[in-house]
């Protein structure tokens, strides 16, 4: 079988189980790429500017034209089964072989009742039908891996750590050099004391008065020439709240051992809520039995629609699509690790396109380059 | 004359790296031959039979020197970094001039009173994409040494602006909030009320005598450049 072909079949295969196929064009605008992915998506992509001076780019990826499809279409009943198929665009040192072009079929289902059950309901389709997929391909040699970007938000939210702090360990999560080198920083001890304040402000504005007061006059007294986008509450508030947020070396080297040590929680996820609820007691880690419950319906959910023995979760995930915000999962071939579908939950990217309603949207894509090794 | 087996020579043309160029020339002796008028754009340099000199821009310098069509070029660290991928491969530093220092360095409105270091920076962008919806702007002439430097940085949630001149005025007419560009004293940077960030320098950057790796070379020319290398240094 071709590339093109196996493009077909999984489409013809999408379209059957109910999906709608979108045509998405080869070539984009690259601008909706680099607001929803950020510059780093540069390196991956193929862009040029036109004879108009517009930057375009040959599509990295399809989910983000499919949701802004999704957008444009502006559906009343907001309820959208989508599939697309075909190749993306990345850069040769991206891929193997030299390849430029990933070939990907992949659904994404967008919905508007957002609560709770229907979300793990809807996670443990999507993992049903990757692996009705993988069945439809005759593939059997397989394994899933799990992993949440949620729970490490709700974990890290019960440390004792400034909320500026939970938000950036939250948000490097997926890059993992950086994420590494924010937990060197943590562990060494953070933020500056009163003194070190004062010190400062004398040296580079040459005030002394640090109150609200002294710093808003400060800031007014300079605003003139504008104050790049922010206002001047927010750069005091902020101002303030770093001086608040001191951690010794001893809390700091304490915490990161304690996030270390949960990355490392790794089981079949049958196990999984069990490992969790034991963890976070024995290391007192205040009132989570309510998101152990919530890993418990995950599971439940998953079990009622599939051979739940397949699957096994790796709390230490290391996936590098940034958009990812709750279920994240990676079907592979255990003989050599080789990717066959990724795919997982993210609803902030509708809001990221412009979509004002709080949508549900979760979805995955083939490696069909992968793919076609294996039949 | 065959200018097949000369050494090619590309010197500056214009602005400051001309003048600073001329002084090091005169101090070690170096004179150019058939150079009527400082509007020529080829001239030779006594002594040094098997070599030719074109004038050319900086920029222009350091793309001949990535192409390979001239052999030693005079530019700065900052347009060969810039402009040239895989520079470390592609072109060699043969010596280092002690003129057009600059560095490129990250800076901010100055009155942004909280942020000091990258890692601020960091939170900034973020907190601009949680309000806007939309990435902080950054201005700047050097696109790809900005996003490395960003990238290592820990710096995503952002966004280049093109710029071709006045990077400085971006912030305070709504072209973009930050700039990186290049300065030597940061006299401009501080006229224009910014302020460069504690750990915000990207490059130090001076002017430099580079060998294009991509040209074609022989022990001709390779004696020629040694000798002409010998009397600037």
């Amino acid at each position: 079988m071709s590339l093109q072909e196996l493009n077909i079949n999984l489409k013809n295969y999408f379209i059957k189980s109910g999906f709608n196929y979108i045509e998405l064009p080869l070539l984009f605008d690259a601008d909706i790429f680099f607001e929803t992915s950020g510059e780093e998506i540069r390196r991956k992509m193929y862009s040029f500017t036109d004879t108009s001076g517009k930057e375009k780019c040959l599509r990295p990826d399809m989910t983000v034209p499919t949701c802004q499809n999704f957008i444009a279409s502006n559906n009343k009943s907001s309820d959208s089964k989508l599939c697309y198929s075909g190749p993306v665009f990345r850069s040769s040192n991206e891929l193997s072989n030299n390849s430029i072009e990933l070939n990907q079929s992949g659904i994404e289902i967008i919905f508007s009742e957002k609560n709770l059950n229907n979300i793990h309901e809807m996670d443990a389709f999507i993992l049903k039908t990757a692996e009705d997929t993988m069945c439809q391909l005759n593939i059997d040699n397989y394994k899933i891996k799990i992993g949440s970007i949620k729970l490490f938000n709700q974990f890290i939210n019960k440390l004792e750590l400034p909320i500026r702090w939970k938000q950036r360990l939250v948000r490097h999560f997926f890059r993992r050099k950086y994420f590494g080198s924010l937990l060197d920083r943590l562990g060494e001890g953070v933020g500056y004391d009163n003194e070190k304040k004062h010190s400062m402000l004398q040296e580079k504005f040459n005030i002394d008065d640090v109150s609200d007061k002294g710093l808003t006059d400060l800031i007014n007294k300079q605003n003139a020439r504008g104050l790049g986008a922010r206002t001047v509450e927010e750069i005091v508030d902020r101002f303030q709240l770093k001086s608040l947020n001191v951690i010794s070396q001893k809390d700091g080297k304490k915490i990161v051992d304690l996030i270390n040590n949960f990355l490392k929680l790794s089981c079949n996820l049958s196990e999984f809520p069990s490992l969790l609820r034991e963890f976070t007691k024995s290391n007192h880690v205040s009132s989570f039995e309510s998101e152990v419950e919530e890993m418990e319906n995950f599971v439940n959910a998953v079990s009622e629609k599939s051979n739940i023995e397949k699957y096994y979760f790796d709390n230490d995930f290391g996936h590098t699509i940034e958009f990812y915000d709750g279920m994240m999962f990676e079907i592979y071939n255990p003989d050599n690790q080789s990717e066959l579908i990724s795919g997982g939950r993210y609803d902030k990217l509708l809001i990221d396109l412009g979509s004002k309603s709080n949508l549900s949207a979760v979805g995955f894509a083939t490696n069909n380059n992968n793919i076609i090794e294996l039949i | 004359m065959n200018i097949q087996n000369k050494l090619r020579i590309a010197l500056p043309s214009k602005g400051r790296l001309r003048t600073d160029m001329e002084s090091l020339f005169e101090e070690k002796k170096i004179i150019f031959s058939n150079l009527e008028n400082d509007r020529e754009y080829i001239a030779a340099i006594e002594g040094l039979d098997n070599a030719i000199v074109y004038f050319l821009s900086a920029k222009e310098i350091t793309n001949r020197l990535d192409e390979g069509s001239i052999h030693v070029g005079l530019t700065g660290d900052d347009l060969v970094q810039e402009k040239i991928s895989n520079y470390n491969q592609k072109v060699s530093k043969k010596l280092k001039l002690n003129f057009g220092k600059a560095n490129l360095v990250v800076a901010i409105p100055e009155i942004w009173i909280d942020v000091m270091t990258m890692a601020d920076l960091e939170e900034i962008c973020h907190l601009h994409r949680t309000k806007f919806s939309k990435r902080l702007r950054v201005a700047t002439k050097y696109k790809n040494l900005t996003n490395e430097y960003f990238s290592n940085c820990g710096v995503v949630d952002y966004r280049t602006v093109e710029s071709d001149g006045s990077t400085e005025s971006a912030p305070f007419n709504g072209f973009a909030e930050i700039i990186t560009d290049i300065t030597s004293s940061g006299e401009t940077l501080r006229a224009n009320n910014l302020r460069v960030l504690d750990d915000g320098l990207i490059l130090e950057s001076s002017a430099n005598i580079f060998t294009s790796n991509v040209a074609e070379w022989n022990t001709n020319l390779e004696n020629t450049l040694n000798y002409f290398i010998d009397r600037i240094s």
